[in-house]
């Protein structure tokens, strides 16, 4: 069958060459149209099947959710105040520039490059105000009502010092409550920053109030813990199967960042998130990158082009292959539609695999014609005879690659599915068109008289011969070294962390750490919806207990609990007790204070209550202001202490700023604070009331506003941008919940431990590193059968191809010696196996097992003794096919693109491997048996 | 059958040997009746009470980051820890910091040697975690196990090698606020080897304790090194004593809290 289809092939391209021209260039306008439809969708959720319940969960979220996290703008620099400014500049920027409104098309939007929908640079400040203790726990609005009673200075700083002691007397109390800490300390270090210049004289405009916001509503920005970096997240109108888009926007947001940039030197204003990183993963491709891989498709030209000793007989070559894999995607897009992120490598696998086909029916066509054989004899030996190792090893290829269709990883099925047959309809490719070619070239020829000339290989048979003479020593070290390269490679590990296969250094990336280093929580959060807001407010106080979960955010956050009618009382009280409008207490000079105290009504008649602080002196109100600066500085120092046993790195860090620590506490800048206060005459005190007063003022407003609604917040009184980040689209698909880790999840071990984590409270909990590591799992134990079952399917190919076992094991060795003289070298030079250098597996088991086909079918065809003749035939070809694979692909090795590199070092390993099992064991083992391979022929 | 034919043995006489097999198994196990679980917790309570006693020990916990800490404490406790004050020595950002625990743990307070203040913890504060480890308050506070609990036999079982009485225990009014316990207690010696805790209602436990390397110290046998696992969030706290005295003399005004900032 399989001859005869050959032979028929060889009469189409000697007598038929015009039906050949005439099918291809339909077949190719109809596939080639066809590809012109296929979709690429990179995402995780294309690799793995949606029975799984967190990959459901991924493809509901990715479609029903925006994810602000997947692209964010940090900005960095020396002064908080100014941060503020500078991020207020960002949104507006980006605001104004790209910002495509809900009721617009998208696609116009698109069209003017305005791809953001929401842009999250500040909270809704007036809005958080005005419902805040409508938001807060029945407990926190009762405390919030006793510490802003009374807005002065002096009481202000009493009842929040009463407040810390009464909160955080243990450790449980803060690990509980760590964001609320932080957040509260971060106040406290801005109000004590503010009261130090005070003191000093040195005002800075908006400081007292700004102090005054973060203490009663909070700082609206997402700041870090040092102050020193700001967060603005953006969510896009693109979707993330939008693979051409997502880099632009990106890319876009840079640009219209720049004038930012240059306007605020000192500052670093950066992106980061997967957007990001996946932009400067592409532009980590430079021009030296290209210009390299371009000098590695020169040189591998150049070779083919000595080797056959013409420039156009290589681009003959190569032609067969550019069309079968213009079939290939043209079946792929009518049977799949989609590329995924594996699929997407099927051209270079078809290159890699293809031009062996092309060189090996091209050269035994070239030596036939040298050996001044007819175009039909050398189309028969070229074709026919070298056509059937062809053949066999293309078989042998496809079908292993469609073992991996009995996987249940859609990402790896799709893979078998697209290698196979694109090996399949890239041979069929070559078989049809090769050979018309060849013998047009031919025939042009001979009108020319021109006598093509081979490259001498007898050397190579020569040397191949030699070291079969020797198969005892060749024999024992081979086996040996495989034995070796077996056991080193039992010991390879799997690459979990992903972020080991992008470029060193890459700025998106390092980025990403910084603000776990500066935050102590990782941007990229774990996900999952829930049934209602109630749900979801359940779901938070469960995952907030878990150790490596930092944060949790969700919509909850933003609404009223249940039981919202405790809060009433505390309102009330706050809105019924608070002396807003009370006469600043002054601490410049008695004399005014005795006018302020006659010249005004009296302090807290409004309310009808006693003012504390009125009768006190002047002396003795600078004397209690230094000691409730004294009280804070305790708390701090306890709060820092009960965080310490337990790890609240958050919590200690944020002390740490105020108190220092145990061993500098003098350094602290709460501790200078007070010490500057404990010499009064060190103060400027006329300034400190300046302060005082509009630190009052901007208290009272604020609480005032605090206490004008008693009405419950409802998911309807939510800010629309606010609502969008946790409400579907449609509004019927749940509510988003995101988890953030305390870490990046890089590391399996931290994949696991935080999907442990939070599993035990929600079995759906999803995102990108819960998704990689159901991939790396999935592909590790379906790999590890795919192997056993391809390598026993090659076996049993070649035992039919070859009708003998002895035949069939030794065709089967370069392939398996090869692999695991690849594997020992993997593991000596410290690879480990990733998903870049797995895509290498198939290249390298295509060509080793081609490897041996052609050497035993040749080797066969020449007879017994014959051995140089076969290796001098069928080494050049075979030489020539793993040049141009460890060259072409070798040159990866140099890109920046570590997962690439470690792709391009593979194949070359493992093609070299093979090559060389080719020329030295295998020949030495044929040798061995040559009487039983030949039946004593002699 | 036909093998019990070829060894002589006809089927009333096979019928016959395993019924006396079945009694007299019941007789043994009869005879080998478990003591009550009152008895065995008042056991546990004598073997593992003391009067006084001054210990010293370093406990390993596994912070939030998930780094691992280890703090060196000092103690000093009576009536079997019904009054108990503990000192940490090291790491320095917690040295000198007191614990004192007294009523069974009713009355918590906290001293700070950098602020020389004194705080006293709500009583509800009993089951919050020490210190950032494992141990709740109430998993560290003393008083009798049989007065904090009752409950069932379950079996007997082998536990770091020795043989336990496996009981299940549910908190009386006055005890715990777990759902319920499940005691490993040594046969010979009475000391607890094992305790799974459950709570919320769960069918796993959630945390376990693990008492080992067990030795003795004067009269009594002392677990010098305590485990207690958090099988949810996959933390632990190993508690080590390096030294520990019974009987030492222990003046009660160490375990007020006006003292501790002495």
């Amino acid at each position: 069958m399989r001859n005869r289809i050959l032979e028929w092939m060889v009469t189409m391209a000697a007598s038929h060459r015009r039906a050949v021209l005439l099918v291809t260039v339909i077949l190719t306008l109809v596939l080639g149209a066809a590809s012109e439809h296929l979709k690429m969708d990179t995402r995780w959720s294309a690799l793995l099947p949606e029975s799984i319940p967190v990959v459901k969960e991924f493809v509901k979220i990715d479609e029903h959710f925006i994810q602000p996290s997947n692209l964010i703008v940090a900005v960095s620099g020396p002064d908080s105040d100014r941060l503020e400014g500078i991020t207020d500049e960002i949104t507006a920027t980006l605001r104004e520039t790209m910002s495509c409104g809900p009721k617009e098309d998208p696609e116009v939007c698109k069209g003017e490059k305005r791809y953001l929908s929401y842009i999250y640079g500040k909270q809704p400040e007036q809005w958080v105000n005005e419902h805040l203790l409508a938001l807060a726990k029945p407990n926190d609005t009762r405390r919030m009502a006793a510490r802003y009673r009374d807005p002065r200075l002096l009481p202000f700083l009493e009842h929040l010092n009463d407040d810390l002691e009464e909160e955080y007397a243990d450790s449980e109390g803060v690990k509980n409550n760590e964001p609320q800490v932080v957040a509260s300390l971060d106040a406290v270090q801005g109000f004590v920053r503010a009261l130090d210049r005070a003191g000093s004289g040195e005002t800075k405009p908006g400081e007292a109030d700004r102090a005054a916001r973060d203490l009663t509503v909070g700082r609206p920005y997402m700041f870090s813990l040092d102050g020193g970096m700001s967060l603005v997240m953006l969510a896009s109108i693109i979707t993330t199967d939008d693979m051409e888009t997502i880099p632009l926007v990106d890319k876009e947001v840079e640009r219209r960042l720049k004038p930012l940039q240059e306007k605020y030197p000192d500052y670093r204003i950066e992106r980061t998130g997967m957007w990001a990183v996946g932009r400067d993963e592409m532009d980590s491709v430079g021009v030296e990158t290209q210009i390299i891989t371009l000098l590695a498709f020169v040189l591998l030209f150049l070779i083919l082009a000595w080797n056959f000793k013409s420039f156009i007989t290589p681009a003959v070559a190569l032609f067969p292959i550019v069309i079968g894999i213009t079939w290939t995607l043209g079946v792929i897009a009518l049977v799949l539609g989609t590329l995924n992120m594996l699929t997407a490598m099927i051209m270079v696998i078809l290159l890699g695999l293809g031009i062996d086909f092309s060189i090996h029916i091209a050269n035994r066509f070239a030596e036939e014609i040298a050996a001044g054989k007819s175009i039909e004899e050398a189309l028969r030996l070229s074709v026919a005879a070298t056509g059937q190792g062809v053949v066999t090893g293309a078989l042998t290829t496809a079908v292993a690659f469609y073992t991996l269709m009995l996987a249940d990883t859609k990402g790896v099925f799709e893979f078998g599915f697209c290698s196979g047959t694109g090996v399949l309809v890239t041979l069929v490719a070559v078989l049809w068109i090769l050979p018309a070619m060849m013998a047009w070239r031919a025939k042009r020829a001979e009108r020319k008289k021109k006598t093509p000339v081979g490259s001498d290989f007898s050397a190579l048979g020569r040397l191949v011969d030699g070291i079969s003479e020797k198969k005892t020593v060749v024999i024992v070290v081979g086996v040996l070294v495989t034995i070796l390269g077996i056991l080193a490679g039992t010991k390879l590990s799997w690459e979990y962390n992903f972020m080991e296969l992008e470029p060193e250094g890459l700025r998106s990336i390092a980025l990403q750490d910084e603000i776990v280093e500066r935050y102590k929580l990782s941007a990229t959060p774990g996900m999952l919806t829930a049934g209602s807001p109630e749900q979801s407010r359940k779901i938070r106080k469960a995952m907030k207990k878990k150790r490596m979960v930092g944060d949790v955010d969700d919509v909850s956050l933003y609404l009223s609990r249940p039981d919202f009618e405790k809060n009433l009382p505390h309102i009330r009280k706050l809105k019924e007790t608070a002396s807003l409008t009370r006469t600043p207490l002054s601490f410049a000079e008695a004399e005014k204070n005795e006018a302020e105290a006659k010249a005004l009504p009296p302090s807290g008649a409004e309310n009808g209550d006693k003012d504390a602080y009125a009768g006190l002196s002047v002396a003795e109100r600078r004397e209690r202001l230094t000691r409730e600066l004294d009280r804070l500085w305790a708390n701090v120092v306890e709060i820092q202490a009960l965080s310490f046993t337990g790890g609240q790195d958050r919590v200690v860090e944020k002390c740490s700023q105020l108190v220092a620590t145990r061993s500098d506490r003098d350094k602290g800048m709460l501790k200078q604070l007070v010490k500057r206060f404990q010499k009064p005459e060190n103060i400027r005190w006329e300034k400190l009331e300046e302060f005082g007063r509009a630190f009052q003022s901007g208290v009272a407003v604020r609480v005032k506003k605090m206490v004008e609604s008693e009405a419950p917040v409802t998911l309807a009184m939510i800010p629309e941008d606010i609502r969008a980040r946790y409400v579907s689209k449609t509004g019927k698909d749940g509510f988003l919940v995101n988890i953030l880790p305390r870490r990046n999840l890089y590391e399996r071990e931290d994949q696991e431990l935080f999907l442990a984590a939070v599993n035990s409270v929600h079995p759906r909990v999803t995102g990108t590193p819960q998704m990689m590591l159901q991939m790396s799992l999935a592909t590790m134990e379906e790999g590890k059968t795919a192997v056993i079952v391809a390598m026993l399917v090659i076996l049993a190919i070649l035992l039919i191809d070859f009708r003998r076992p002895l035949l069939a094991l030794l065709a089967f060795l370069p392939l398996l010696s090869g692999m695991s003289i690849m594997l020992g070298m993997m593991y000596l030079l410290g690879q480990k196996l990733n998903y870049m250098n797995m895509i290498a597996f198939p290249v390298i088991i295509g060509i080793g097992v081609d490897d041996g086909i052609h050497f035993l079918h040749r080797y066969l065809q020449e007879g017994k003794g014959r051995m140089r003749q076969a290796a001098t035939g069928v080494g050049r070809a075979m030489l020539m096919t793993s040049l141009t694979t460890m060259i072409g692909f070798g040159s990866l090795m140099l890109y920046l693109l570590r997962g690439m590199a470690s792709m391009g070092l593979v194949l070359f390993v493992g093609v070299a491997a093979c090559l060389l099992v080719t020329f030295t064991l295998l020949p030495a083992l044929a040798k061995l048996f040559e009487n039983r391979l030949f039946g004593n022929e002699d | 059958m036909r093998t019990a034919k070829r060894l002589g043995l006809s089927m009333f006489s096979i019928l016959l040997t395993v019924g006396c097999l079945v009694l007299l198994a019941g007789l043994g196990e009869a005879s080998a009746k478990p003591p009550k679980v009152k008895d065995i917790l008042e056991a546990c309570d004598k073997a593992e009470g003391y009067k006084s006693s001054f210990s010293e020990a370093k406990q390993i916990i596994t912070t939030s980051s998930g780094q691992k800490r280890t703090l060196v404490l000092r103690g000093w406790a009576v009536d079997s820890g019904d009054k108990q004050l503990s000192e940490y020595l090291s790491p320095a950002d917690i040295k000198g910091q007191k614990m004192l625990m007294t009523e069974d743990g009713d009355n918590i307070w906290m001293f700070n040697p950098e602020t020389r203040r004194t705080r006293k913890l709500g009583s509800h504060m009993k089951k919050k975690k020490v210190m950032g480890s494992d141990f709740t308050y109430e998993d560290q506070a003393g008083g009798k196990t049989s007065e904090k609990y009752t409950g069932v036999y379950l079996r007997e079982e082998e536990q770091g090698g020795a043989p336990c009485y496996v009981l299940e225990l549910k908190p009386t009014p006055k005890g715990p606020s777990y759902d319920k316990i499940v005691a490993w207690i040594g046969t010979a010696d009475f000391i607890t080897r094992r305790v799974d805790y459950y709570q919320d209602g769960g069918k796993k436990p959630f945390k376990r304790l693990i008492s080992e390397d067990i030795r003795k110290s004067g009269e009594k046998f002392v677990p010098f090194k305590m485990t207690m696992t958090n099988l949810e969030d996959k933390t632990e706290t190993v508690n080590v004593l390096t030294r520990i005295q019974f009987g030492a003399k222990i003046p009660d005004s160490i375990f007020q809290s006006r003292n501790l900032e002495r």
